[in-house]
């Protein structure tokens, strides 16, 4: 028994460090600016008005908008919606307001993106985006980096210290990504079992894609596609290793060192989705942001203004009040303990 | 370790956690088809099915001109907009299965061939005035997993047509 409550015990640590382990809000904020920043510069063109004239015969709801009783918008709706979107996503980037204007970015953008399939289902690239904006609009991502950030400092309010807030989005984040990557590797299983490494199947989806009236989208990246398919071999290889890493994938999790070849192989490979297959998959590939170590990335470079950003840092007083337990060690800016 | 501020705070993300995980979890072992998926979450079936490797085959539509003789030209996304050529495909595919509206399949071509012109007319794409619209099935034969021509069909067959 004891062994058994100790090894609970131990879960029970492991899960709390896994999710909620202090971390400067830096990582955070990065992630935030690059995610938002991206997905507005993707879509900031994007006219989702149109779809308010499109016939009323394609108009198939998703189980989302059926539960909510969503009708087909007019397009003056959608020009509204698109430019509440529009508006939201630079100011979360920006961190103006940011609590207010990521939750206005999910709600709008699931309610476009979203809108999207109700025409029509292809693609799970779309997916990401929403539930990355969901988590963020959840969290304190606008705690640095912000001008939320710089008003509080200019009224005297110290800088945010590290804190569990800044850990479980990012967290969330992989998550989701394994479940993405997980869930595509058991579906290839399910409907094609191990043929589908074994067979020409990665082979013929190639040389759909390098077929200008068969391919599934646009044009690809690059037209390799024949000549990859030409080496059987080679597509075995591949399609072999796409299951290997999609299965794979929730190990980068928790084994540190199996993260570090996971996460940049997931992300190989959808880089030659996007250059073979699908070339509007690189939406996904945004997302790969909350994989970096930013301040890990940052420290490595020189810069003048991190002594005294450490020292205003390790003086602030802690967002959320438990954090500043007398058990806890205190912090860097850089959010490693402090000898 | 550090506990989140306040057992509100603590209940939402408790929550938030447990919905997406739970959502995935559950996306993922029923495993619905594309149409009935919660979105946003999937089971990601997309690219799952094993092909033989010795056809490629594809829904198609094509415009007629109205020039004499009249050109076929393939109506691509940016004749299409807002939609994208295979989001369309999947739409129109749909409409031939369900069959439960009559002439459902002839009204998403009008409105397609209506969109068309009132967008080349806005100036909003330089394609050529059209007077029908055509749904093909196109199959190109594999050798040696390539096809013998990428540009030109083996086989060819017309499913559904309208014109003005």
């Amino acid at each position: 028994m004891t062994g058994v409550s100790e090894s609970l015990r131990a879960l029970g640590r492991g899960w709390r460090r896994f999710w909620f382990e202090p971390q400067s809000p830096t990582n955070l904020a990065v992630c935030r600016i690059l995610f938002y920043g991206t997905v507005f510069l993707i879509f900031v063109r994007r006219d989702f008005s149109e779809w308010g004239g499109v016939s009323g015969v394609f108009w198939r709801p998703i189980p989302l908008f059926r539960s909510l009783h969503l009708g087909q918008p007019s397009s003056e709706l959608l020009h509204v919606v698109q430019a509440v979107w529009k508006v939201s996503l630079a100011a979360s980037c920006l961190g103006v307001l940011t609590r207010f204007f990521g939750a206005a970015a999910f709600l709008s953008g699931t309610y476009l993106l979203g809108l999207l399939f109700t025409f029509g289902r292809y693609g799970h690239a779309n997916s990401i985006i929403v539930l990355v904006m969901g988590i963020l609009a959840l969290s304190r991502c606008g705690d640095a980096l912000s001008v939320d950030r710089y008003i509080r400092s200019r009224r005297g309010e110290p800088a945010p210290a590290p804190d569990a807030e800044y850990r479980w989005p990012i967290r969330l984040v992989w998550v989701v990504f394994a479940f993405v990557f997980f869930g595509g590797g058991v579906a290839k299983l399910r409907h094609a079992g191990l043929a589908w490494a074994m067979s020409d199947t990665l082979a013929v989806y190639v040389v759909q894609a390098a077929i200008p009236l068969a391919r599934p989208a646009g044009p690809p990246l690059t037209d390799w596609g024949f000549w990859i398919a030409r080496h059987a071999w080679l597509c075995r290889a591949i399609a072999a290793g796409t299951l290997v890493i999609e299965l794979g994938y929730p190990l980068a999790l928790f084994v540190r060192s199996l993260r570090r070849i996971i996460v940049p192989a997931g992300f190989l490979m959808q880089l030659g989705i996007t250059a073979l297959i699908l070339p509007d998959f690189n939406q996904f590939l945004i997302a790969y942001v909350f994989w970096v170590p930013w301040e890990r990335v940052a420290g490595r470079m020189p810069h003048r203004g991190s002594a005294r950003e450490a020292k205003r840092s390790s003086g602030g007083v802690p967002l959320a009040e438990s954090v500043a337990s007398p058990a806890q060690p205190t912090y860097s800016g850089n959010g490693r303990p402090r000898p | 370790m550090s506990r989140l501020s306040g057992p509100w705070r603590r209940a939402v993300v408790y929550v938030v956690i447990a919905t997406i995980v739970a959502a995935s979890v559950l996306a993922i072992v029923r495993d619905p088809p594309l149409a009935n998926e919660p979105w946003p979450f999937s089971a990601y079936r997309l690219y799952a099915q094993a092909n033989t490797g010795r056809y490629v085959s594809r829904h198609r539509l094509f415009g007629v001109t109205r020039e004499d003789p009249p050109r076929e030209i393939p109506l691509v996304d940016e004749y299409l907009q807002p939609f994208e050529h295979l989001r369309f495909t999947y739409a129109l595919l749909r409409l031939r299965r369900e069959k439960r509206r009559e002439g459902a399949l002839e009204e998403g071509l009008r409105d397609v061939l209506s969109r068309y012109e009132a967008r080349r007319r806005a100036g909003k794409h330089d394609g050529p005035a059209l007077r029908g619209v055509r749904l093909y099935h196109l199959r190109w034969r594999l050798v040696e997993r390539v096809p013998q021509n990428r540009d030109v069909p083996d086989e060819r067959r017309l499913l559904f047509e309208i014109s003005e």
